[in-house]
């Protein structure tokens, strides 16, 4: 399964925790890219 | 507060993010907090929210327009150099290098190439063997390092312009049982983790947590109508393993500077 869940998205998430929680009435909308390191590669035998 | 997140499922993808912004404009948000798929192409889909009375703050890639009120960053520029300088000395100032570029024509792969051959300049006796895209991707990244090897018998260096590319050039050394000294950007998990195990060696970081964190804070005082910078830069820092210690930290045990700490000028 692919990682969808870019580094910045992450980070952006976590920082609601350091918002005040003053403004319930606030919402905010976070657009960011997905920066998948991409599918896993198959298993390659030892040269 | 609430928090909508936009993430495109597929790279990149410049009608999935246009689409997710026309969404986005339904609901109304009280504020925007915009990394942009294309830094040109999105730029009318920000004159859209504008217009649509919803503040836009940029994040990570600068829009070559629109009407946002600050934008939170890094100095691409500054990360090419301090990366590719950093590689440089650890080859002693000599030998070959190969540079693996992002997606042509984006501002980021631009401007950290130009920080690379800014670099390069510097050092008269590295030899830059070639400098190919491979599109910010791991799986181009490795298939690139497996032809360009065939070619080039001895690489000493390799630049990559993200992690995800030079985890792909980590891989294809390692399955051709070859050595060299590879960087990338950004300062992912995954580059900490090769670094500490001693399969890469550096990655200029982009702080993508406190890019998150600035974003986030300038977002919401914007909306609270408090004093915000029109841009911010995190500082550039490279890891290696004379640091990678202080950069081995769990994003849920990292903190975010408390609103009233953003700089605002």
């Amino acid at each position: 399964m692919n990682n969808l869940v870019t580094i910045v998205s992450a980070a952006a998430l976590v920082t609601i925790a350091a918002v005040p929680a003053n403004a319930q009435k606030e919402t905010v909308a976070v657009f960011t890219k997905n920066q998948t390191l991409g599918p896993q590669m198959p298993r390659r035998r030892s040269a | 507060m609430t928090v909508i997140q936009y993430i495109p499922i597929k790279p990149d993808s410049i009608p999935e993010q246009l689409s997710q912004v026309e969404d986005a404009i339904i609901k109304k948000p009280s504020a925007v907090l915009f990394t942009p798929v294309d830094y040109k192409a999105l730029v009318p889909a920000i004159d859209k929210m504008v217009n649509a009375k919803i503040p836009v703050v940029g994040m990570t890639d600068r829009p070559a327009g629109g009407a946002i009120l600050s934008f939170v960053g890094v100095d691409d520029h500054r990360l090419g150099v301090e990366t590719a300088t950093n590689l440089f000395k650890a080859m002693g100032g000599k030998g070959t290098v190969i540079a693996l570029e992002g997606v042509k024509g984006t501002l980021t792969s631009n401007d950290r190439m130009r920080g690379f051959n800014d670099a390069l300049k510097q050092f008269p006796n590295i030899k830059l063997l070639a400098s190919q895209p491979a599109n910010y991707q791991r799986l181009q990244a490795l298939q690139v390092m497996e032809n360009l090897m065939q070619t080039h018998p001895q690489v000493d260096g390799v630049f990559a312009a993200n992690d995800a590319m030079a985890t792909g050039v980590v891989e294809a050394l390692a399955a051709a049982n070859r050595k060299a000294l590879v960087v990338g950007i950004n300062g992912s998990k995954e580059a900490v983790d090769l670094i500490k195990a001693g399969k890469m060696h550096a990655s200029g970081s982009s702080d993508p947590f406190m890019q998150g964190c600035l974003g986030m804070l300038t977002t919401v005082r914007a909306l609270r109508g408090m004093p915000i910078a029109k841009e911010l830069m995190v500082p550039v820092v490279v890891i290696n393993s004379s640091n990678v210690k202080d950069h081995d930290i769990p994003v849920e045990s990292r903190s975010c500077p408390k609103i009233d700490e953003v700089a605002t000028k």
